[in-house]
């Protein structure tokens, strides 16, 4: 089963996080400090790098 | 940035499984696998703003797990040092990411820092795997070298330190980047790429 979360345009990754952590998970994302690159759009249009993609892949 | 699954493909390791997005038209949408596949395909790494307003995305999750960490700070006045440094953590590269270490790395002529971790690794073999690297770099002239390992109980433990903080956004930057394969890593001799970088303003690895 996959596990899933969706994020509206807006939410940044810190936000993102701080929701998945509340249950016990990570996502794939950017890391960048409070107030720049969206979760919902803006980082995964440049292909969604990230320092969990060797486990994970990807954002994209 | 190496690809550790690049054998596969990339749509095979994507996190993203659906995004809705306001097109041209007007219309709202739902892009996935099964529904307007070739906007799907094309909103992942398309390019900001091409194919419309994104309205949302929906992204798999992943158990959260600790993650065992290292970070190098090195500031330098030795450029011949530097070029080895680089050179010698450029060779390791392609192993750390077998060992499920990402992060990032920014340098200048004068200056690398480094922090990567690992879900899958323990302390001790972080220990293992890093002291070498930090050894090498501390044997060489005219190098100021930081050097920790450290242990996260979870992501979120590592990145709020940094989501906390008002970030510095909107520079003004010009931003090129290569995605190299693993085989220049492994074919060519990583005193190429190494010196390439060296010759950059600055420049970013992950």
């Amino acid at each position: 089963m996959t596990s899933a979360v969706t994020f509206e345009a807006g939410v940044q990754w810190f936000e993102a996080y701080e929701a998945a952590q509340q249950h016990n998970r990570v996502i794939v994302g950017g890391v960048c400090a409070r107030g720049s690159t969206g979760a919902g759009g803006g980082w995964l249009s440049g292909g969604g790098h990230s320092l969990l993609a060797p486990n994970y892949g990807l954002g994209m | 940035m190496i690809e550790r699954r690049s054998h596969h493909g990339f749509a095979g390791v994507d996190n993203v499984l659906e995004i809705t997005i306001v097109t041209v038209d007007g219309d709202h949408i739902i892009a996935n696998a099964y529904r307007n596949k070739d906007l799907f395909w094309a909103l992942r790494g398309g390019g900001g703003g091409t194919w419309g307003v994104v309205t949302s995305v929906t992204y798999r999750t992943h158990p959260s797990t600790p993650f065992s960490a290292a970070s190098l700070l090195v500031n330098s006045t030795n450029a011949d040092s530097m070029l080895k440094l680089l050179t010698e953590i450029i060779r390791l590269t392609p192993s750390l990411v077998e060992q499920g270490y990402g992060g990032y790395g920014f340098g200048t002529s004068e200056q690398i820092r480094i922090s990567v971790m690992s879900p899958n690794v323990t302390a001790e073999q972080t220990q293992a795997t890093f002291s070498p690297l930090f050894e090498f770099a501390i044997s060489l002239p005219g190098l100021s070298v930081m050097n920790t390992t450290m242990v996260f109980q979870d992501f979120w433990e590592y990145y709020d330190p940094i989501g906390a903080t008002d970030g510095l956004v909107g520079v003004p930057t010009e931003v090129y980047s290569w995605l190299l394969p693993k085989d220049v890593f492994e074919t060519n001799q990583p005193e190429e790429p190494a010196s390439e970088l060296l010759k950059l303003p600055a420049f970013v690895y992950q």
